[in-house]
């Protein structure tokens, strides 16, 4: 039965000023890039399509028909706004219709045509793809440091939930090296708090004491080389694949060991990998469900591209 | 526009492709980093709402550990001390409340605004873990505590 609640409220000004300088500052940072890249990649365009260009406007001036065929193609001109439209769609359907007709009795210059549409299409693409990896790379790189900080201050949270717990357990006189049932306690904050890793708990010169099962890490020895050699200068520092944060330990007023969270590095990583997962879980779906491979599988690949890792 | 749309007398063709096909890119690209940066400010907050939650989690325990031997959060003297010491070590945490099953705050660090609808929070809670909320300055998290019995 609830009877109560503890409500904590944090500074709404804070986060969202937070947020919204990393937004602002990665706009501002892809405004160069994202200009130059567009520049660098249709300035790049080679000679090849320009020809291909040439060859459609002249399509359009009406002198395809004098290449293959006698008759000439009547002029493929477009209606605009207004009376123009009411005027000209007529028309236009007309001269359409028969622009058509001169092209399929000319199987070259049809041909051209779906050759020069194939390759628009995928210089279209080309550049697309090229420009939202170049976005998602710029962004993933500004956000990645503003959101370890946020997962490091958690784990600072976590290691200091548990420092208290041991520390009162030394304050009431039980040994630091006969702490009671002390793996299962980790276990269970480890449970509680999925990103991390593993938790350590060394002595001050980093011999291993307690901690949660380990043989899921990968790298032990390098790992236990590390922590043998922690100093405590730094709060947090990157070992391999993780960030390990340390707590220090202390009881009847000296230091009596450290607490070390590790969880992995790289966030971007593991968010992508959780996007993925999600993709797959709707392909398996699909299955079941009938939906189209095609469209599925472009949403997924534009997910990926959008998602930016963040 | 019409003159980029006219037959003869038109814009030439590369800038009458080169224009749409430009025009779609900046589209996307807007898109995209718009859908990147509403992707990173809702990761952003999660992770800051698992980080007060870890501090919230640790106050509901030390309640709870005192309500099955008994002693009431009112007669809690720690709590008062735990909850200066959550506000002060945890970054941007603005205040810190207990209240009872009638949203009354029994005990607080810092100054919640006045009109919260935690009376209402509890009511629809049933037996969820926590709650979200916000007012004009704050995000809140809400854990509701529980008797042993329940």
């Amino acid at each position: 039965m609830i009877v109560g609640a503890v409500v904590l409220g944090y500074d709404k000004i804070a986060i969202d000023r937070g947020d919204r300088h990393d937004g602002v500052h990665i706009i501002r940072r892809l405004g160069s890039g994202r200009c130059s890249c567009s520049r660098r990649s249709l300035c790049s365009s080679p000679g090849g399509s320009r020809a291909h260009w040439t060859v459609r406007a002249d399509a359009g001036r009406g002198r395809v028909g004098s290449r293959g065929s006698d008759e000439p193609v009547p002029d493929l001109r477009l209606p605009v706004l207004g009376e123009e439209i009411a005027r000209g769609i007529p028309g236009f359907i007309e001269r359409s219709g028969a622009a058509a007709a001169a092209l399929a009795g000319n199987p070259t210059e049809a041909g051209a045509m779906k050759n020069l549409q194939r390759r628009l299409v995928l210089l279209v693409s080309g550049i697309l793809v090229a420009a939202a990896a170049f976005v998602s790379y710029r962004a993933g790189e500004r956000f990645e440091h503003s959101l370890t900080q946020q997962r490091l201050g958690m784990t600072q949270e976590i290691g200091r939930s548990v420092a208290v717990v041991i520390e009162k357990a030394l304050t009431f006189g039980v040994p630091f090296d006969q702490l009671v049932d002390t793996e299962r306690f980790l276990d269970a904050v480890k449970r509680d708090n999925p990103g991390v890793d593993y938790i350590i708990i060394t002595t001050p010169d980093g011999q291993l004491r307690y901690s949660t099962d380990l043989s899921s890490l990968s790298n032990l020895a390098g790992l236990r080389g590390s922590l043998a050699a922690w100093d405590g200068r730094e709060r947090s520092m990157r070992i391999g694949r993780y960030f390990n944060t340390a707590t220090a330990i202390n009881g009847k007023g000296r230091h009596l060991g450290w607490l070390h969270l590790g969880e992995r590095a790289n966030v971007i990583e593991q968010l992508l990998r959780d996007i993925v997962f999600d993709i797959l879980t709707v392909l398996v779906g699909r299955d079941a469900g009938g939906v189209r491979a095609d469209a599925i599988a472009a949403g997924g690949v534009l997910r990926i591209a959008t998602a930016c890792h963040a | 526009m019409t003159w980029l749309l006219l037959g003869r007398r038109s814009a030439p063709l590369w800038l009458r492709l080169g224009l749409p096909i430009s025009l779609i890119i900046a589209l996307a690209i807007g898109f995209i980093s718009f859908l990147n940066y509403y992707n990173y400010r809702k990761t952003y907050q999660q992770l800051n709402v698992a980080r007060i939650m870890v501090v919230a989690r640790d106050l509901r325990q030390a309640i709870e550990s005192g309500l099955n031997v008994g002693l009431a959060p009112r007669s809690n003297t720690q709590l008062a001390t735990s909850l200066a010491v959550a506000k002060d070590h945890t970054e941007g945490v603005r205040f810190a409340a207990i209240i009872d099953e009638a949203a009354k705050k029994l005990v607080e660090v810092g100054g919640a605004a006045a009109n919260q609808d935690w009376l209402q929070r509890l009511k629809s809670a049933g037996e969820e873990l926590s709650w979200l909320g916000e007012d004009d300055d704050t995000y809140q998290v809400g854990l509701p505590y529980r008797t042993a019995s329940a």
